[in-house]
């Protein structure tokens, strides 16, 4: 798979507690199948997909097509492999922090998630995507989307009420989550040694882009 | 590290299979990386162009600067730009400053009186302050005495064709326009000038000397004086070197920033070979006309040789001929004939240059002695084109049609790729060692490198530093001097080590009488990694001239915390190279304002610390006998290699295991490993090994060789070890070298055998191990 033939690699990790459907988020994702066995990851593993991103400049006009290769983590939510997966945190560019909005526990442990990405990833602000999966699971549902949303909002972080049975949102979070990345590596490449004329991940050259201005801070 | 011993086997099992697929994907990640900064560079850099323009144009000088120094020619003064050259050059008084004073002088004019007094003047001043040896003064002075008396036309000097000394005294003007323009250049001729100055006959103050006489004392005076002038000129390569290094980064386990430059040198390797044959110094020239070329180019190479080497003619005409070694553009002017100029034996070129009456240079081809390398830069007559430049090696090929990145451009590149890597620590699990990825890189070079990818892209430090810890070093009596001096370049943050020749070699092969002698310098310890450097080989001599430049990009913090070792090696094609030699200074009590010439001793193999007990670590092991149970052949050993400390760090990670023979059988029955652990210099194996079939009457006999060895993807590389037996230098009643056990090892097979089916355990220092013929994979 794995042949070179793209622009860029980018990794994604999901995290999450045990069950609240991680390895079927990122399986519906990439092969738009689904399993309801329950098969709990062994530590680690990931998938790889291969999407085009076409970004939107700030006049939304559409860029360039950038073939991305991604790696998508999945991470176990055992807590025996906890040592192993955090390991793992440093290497991703953006997450996927999944709960089960059939399970409160997952939702209220989805801060004790953030705070271990804010120590273990690679900077403290990284690009988070926040999905209470399992939103097809209505009549099991307890955690409603005010609540969610309210959480996301105070992180700063996009919400999506995902369903790996049925694909609902599934490529929509990951979607902006890559978005994110993408717009985040344009903003911390020094734009002063890039020559005029270059065209940049968005396909817009240098002398499209307008000051952005820098909301996220940018550790780089 | 991360404690995952709570895990199961199939747990761990299943763990690494996803890190290995993990590590696939990295693999063809980095290739990709690589292949792509290489494609990309070429477009940033300009290189896709100069490429293209190198190939018509051999030059590497712009269109514009060949105006600028056309009308700054014309518009300077003569005396004045002499006077400022002059000066500079006589800073250091050496035998290069008088042929060039010599010169100078001729070319000032005679009507000039005025500069011409005032040149020498100042230069009788300069030269007297600063010049540390006074016979050299004397000897400048009688210089200028003896030019100065004899600047009427009765001097022979004088009886050049005016016009061609004129031109070359305009060419030279050129050359010092643009060089004190490019105001390091000039500085660093003088400094990095030879010191090896023999004074010249003294000079008859007596115009009525005959011409006869003359010639004859000039001419020795020229000899003597090539006999160790050089003169060359660096530029810098601002350029970092690798890309591989940036991606290398990401792999090593404890990097920090990965995206830091590295601080080493570009290629080191030279760019012109000049050979010489056995009478003759070299005599090219490096030239100025060097500054003219582009600011970006970079010559790593600096060829050396007095500016002007003038050629004694019988008729007491004596000829300028300029060497340089880039080609003029001009290539229309005639020639001057070849009647003219006299092939001494002691000139050497790849190109000369002739002076043209009205001031032109027009490359012409003149080949001196027989050496090949001169043949093969055989321009033929008028045409640049058919230089054969890029035939001659690919190295020279690059740095000629090589352009500088400014080092903006490569941090750019680098920042782009590594954007993410920046942030990243080391991974938590097993990362590709070095090997792997040189082995990618080496392909991709191969895949991807053209001739005429710049040098700076290509650059992987040749070879390992790995012959500084092996011990074997052959067998040849160390003999002979090496002359070589240091230079820091404040300016370039360079530390240049300008090796200039050795003498009285060691011959390496008796059979046929020849070594094919080369110098390589390392630091140690290399913290920074930065590797060896390399001169050129010369064949079939034991007087290499070499007259290279081995640079390292360094900041003098850290060299004075290293020692320089510069070792003479003879180049074996087929086998293994023969230690020749070395030196080594201890920069931290080097005084770096000492630029001059050094003439030191080759000493015998010096051995690293790694020879000293207890630097190649150690290992805990537990032996025991267990004599026949079933049987009068069934008696065992059983080995207990339990963990070991302080393996040497032979890279930068090293992934040690243990393998073990049963000497004498080194067949592969006899053979045991251990695993690899990777990344650890104090592996716990706790691996027991058992070997049957030993009776008790072998164990006097036999000797248990373990081996501890770093695997790296392409090689093994012994990190030390232990022969466990007798020690007794006789097996089976033979001599045989391995029976070498040192007194700790002897203690503890002693003990084993005194205690039967016991287990006794030691500690033991690891060390080299000489002629093990057990460290194959």
């Amino acid at each position: 798979m794995s042949d070179g033939d793209y622009d860029y690699l980018i990794k994604f990790l999901a995290l999450g507690d045990s069950g609240v459907g991680k390895t079927s988020f990122l399986y519906q994702y990439t092969d738009g199948k689904f399993n309801s066995k329950f098969i709990t990851t062994v530590g680690i593993d990931f998938r790889e997909k291969r999407v085009v991103y076409k970004s939107t400049g700030p006049d939304g006009s559409s860029g360039k097509g950038q073939k991305i290769h991604m790696q998508l983590w999945d991470t176990a939510g055992q807590e025996r492999f906890r040592s192993l997966t955090t390991a793992f945190f440093r290497d991703a560019m953006g997450f996927l922090l999944l709960f089960d909005l059939t399970n409160e526990q997952s939702f209220l442990n989805v801060r004790n998630w953030m705070s271990q990405l804010q120590i273990h990833a690679y900077c403290e602000n990284p690009d988070i995507v926040l999905c209470g999966n399992k939103c097809d699971l209505s009549d099991q549902r307890a955690v409603s989307e005010d609540e969610a949303r309210e959480l996301a909002e105070k992180y700063g972080i996009p919400y999506f009420e995902t369903s790996a049975a049925n694909g609902q949102n599934v490529n929509q979070a990951v979607d902006v989550l890559l978005d994110l990345i993408m717009k985040r590596m344009e903003r911390c490449v020094d734009k002063s040694w890039i020559p005029d004329g270059t065209v940049r991940a968005n396909g817009n050259t240098n002398a499209d882009l307008s000051e952005s201005p820098d909301k996220s801070k940018c550790t780089c | 590290m991360i404690d995952l011993s709570h895990l199961t086997e199939e747990e761990q099992e299943a763990i690494m299979t996803v890190l290995s697929r993990d590590a696939e994907l990295k693999r063809a990640e980095e290739e990709r990386i690589r292949y792509f900064f290489f494609i990309n560079l070429k477009y940033f850099t300009g290189e896709w162009f100069y490429e293209a323009k190198s190939s018509r144009h051999m030059d590497k000088i712009h269109g514009s600067e060949l105006i600028l120094a056309s009308i700054k020619r014309r518009k300077s003064a003569l005396g004045e730009i002499l006077n400022q050259q002059l000066l500079i050059m006589s800073n250091k008084d050496t035998c290069f400053d008088k042929t060039f004073l010599v010169q100078m002088l001729n070319y000032i004019d005679k009507s000039d009186q005025q500069v011409q007094a005032k040149t020498k003047q100042e230069l009788r001043l300069s030269s007297q302050t600063t010049s540390p040896n006074g016979e050299k003064d004397d000897s400048i002075t009688k210089v200028l005495d003896w030019f100065s008396r004899s600047t009427d036309s009765s001097n022979w000097l004088n009886n050049n064709d005016e016009k061609i000394t004129k031109s070359s005294s305009d060419v030279h003007n050129q050359l010092n326009t643009e060089a004190t323009g490019k105001s390091h250049v000039p500085i660093e001729i003088h400094k990095q000038q030879d010191t090896l100055a023999t004074a010249p006959p003294p000079l008859e103050d007596n115009s009525n000397e005959n011409q006869h006489a003359k010639i004859s004392h000039l001419k020795s005076f020229w000899e003597k004086s090539n006999s160790g002038n050089k003169i060359f000129i660096s530029k810098s390569i601002t350029s970092s070197d690798k890309e591989s290094k940036t991606s290398k980064d990401e792999e090593h386990r404890d990097s920090q920033s990965t995206a830091s430059i590295h601080n080493d040198m570009g290629v080191h390797k030279d760019v012109t070979n000049q050979e010489k044959t056995d009478k003759t110094q070299q005599k090219e020239t490096h030239s100025m006309l060097q500054s003219l070329t582009a600011p970006g180019i970079q010559l790593e190479k600096i060829s050396t040789a007095p500016l002007f080497a003038p050629t004694i003619q019988p008729n007491g005409i004596s000829q300028v001929v300029e060497h340089i070694q880039s080609e003029e553009i001009n290539k229309k002017e005639k020639r001057i004939p070849e009647s003219q100029v006299q092939a001494k034996d002691n000139l050497e070129s790849d190109k000369l240059v002739h002076l043209k009456p009205n001031g032109q240079i027009s490359p012409k081809v003149q080949i001196y002695g027989s050496n090949e390398d001169m043949n093969r830069r055989n321009y033929g007559d008028r045409s640049p084109k058919s230089a054969p430049i890029k035939d001659k090696s690919p190295v020279l090929n690059r740095h000629v049609g090589a352009q500088d990145v400014p080092l903006k451009d490569k941090e750019r590149i680098k920042h782009l790729k590594s954007f993410w890597e920046q942030e990243r620590a080391k991974t938590g699990y097993i990362v590709k060692t070095r090997a792997d990825l040189k082995s990618t890189s080496a392909k991709l070079n191969k895949r991807h490198m053209s001739k005429s990818v710049p040098s700076f892209l290509q650059k992987e430090l040749s070879g390992s530093v790995m012959t500084m810890y092996s011990g074997d070093f052959g067998s040849v009596e160390v003999q002979g001097t090496i002359h070589f001096s240091i230079h820091y370049v404040q300016k370039l943050r360079e530390f240049h080590i300008f090796v200039a020749q050795c003498k009285d070699l060691a011959t390496v092969d008796p059979k046929r009488g020849r070594s094919d002698p080369y110098v390589k310098s390392y630091l140690v310890p290399d913290k920074a990694n930065l590797g060896k450097r390399k001169t050129s080989v010369k064949k079939k001599t034991h007087n290499p001239v070499f007259n290279e430049i081995l640079r390292y990009r360094v900041r003098m913090e850290y060299l004075k915390t290293q020692t320089l070792i510069l070792s003479v090696w003879h180049h074996d094609t087929f086998g293994k190279n023969s230690f020749l030699g070395e030196i080594d200074v201890d920069l931290s009590k080097w005084d770096f304002d000492h630029t001059q010439m050094n003439y030191l001793a080759l000493k015998a193999r010096t051995y690293p610390t790694l020879t000293l007990p207890n630097c190649r670590g150690e290992m805990r092991i537990a032996i025991r006998y267990v004599p026949q149970i079933v049987g009068p052949n069934s008696g065992e050993i059983h080995i207990w290699v339990k963990e070991c400390k302080n393996l040497p760090m032979i890279r930068a990670t090293i992934d040690p295991y243990v393998k073990c023979f049963v000497l004498p059988d080194t067949s592969k029955k006899s053979r045991q490993k251990t695993r690899v652990l990777r990344g650890t210099t104090d592996p716990v194996f706790n691996h027991t090994m058992v070997y049957d079939g030993i009776r008790q009457a072998d164990l006097t006999e036999a000797c248990v060789e373990l081996t501890v060895l770093d695997r790296d993807r392409l090689a093994t590389n012994l990190l030390g070890g232990l022969r466990l037996g007798a020690g007794t230098g006789r097996s089976y009643g033979s001599l045989v070298d391995w029976m070498d056990s040192t007194a700790y090892e002897v203690a503890l097979w002693d003990r084993m055998m005194a205690s039967p089916n016991e287990w006794v355990e030691d500690v033991l220092p690891l060390r080299w191990l000489h002629s093990t013929k057990t460290t194959s994979k």
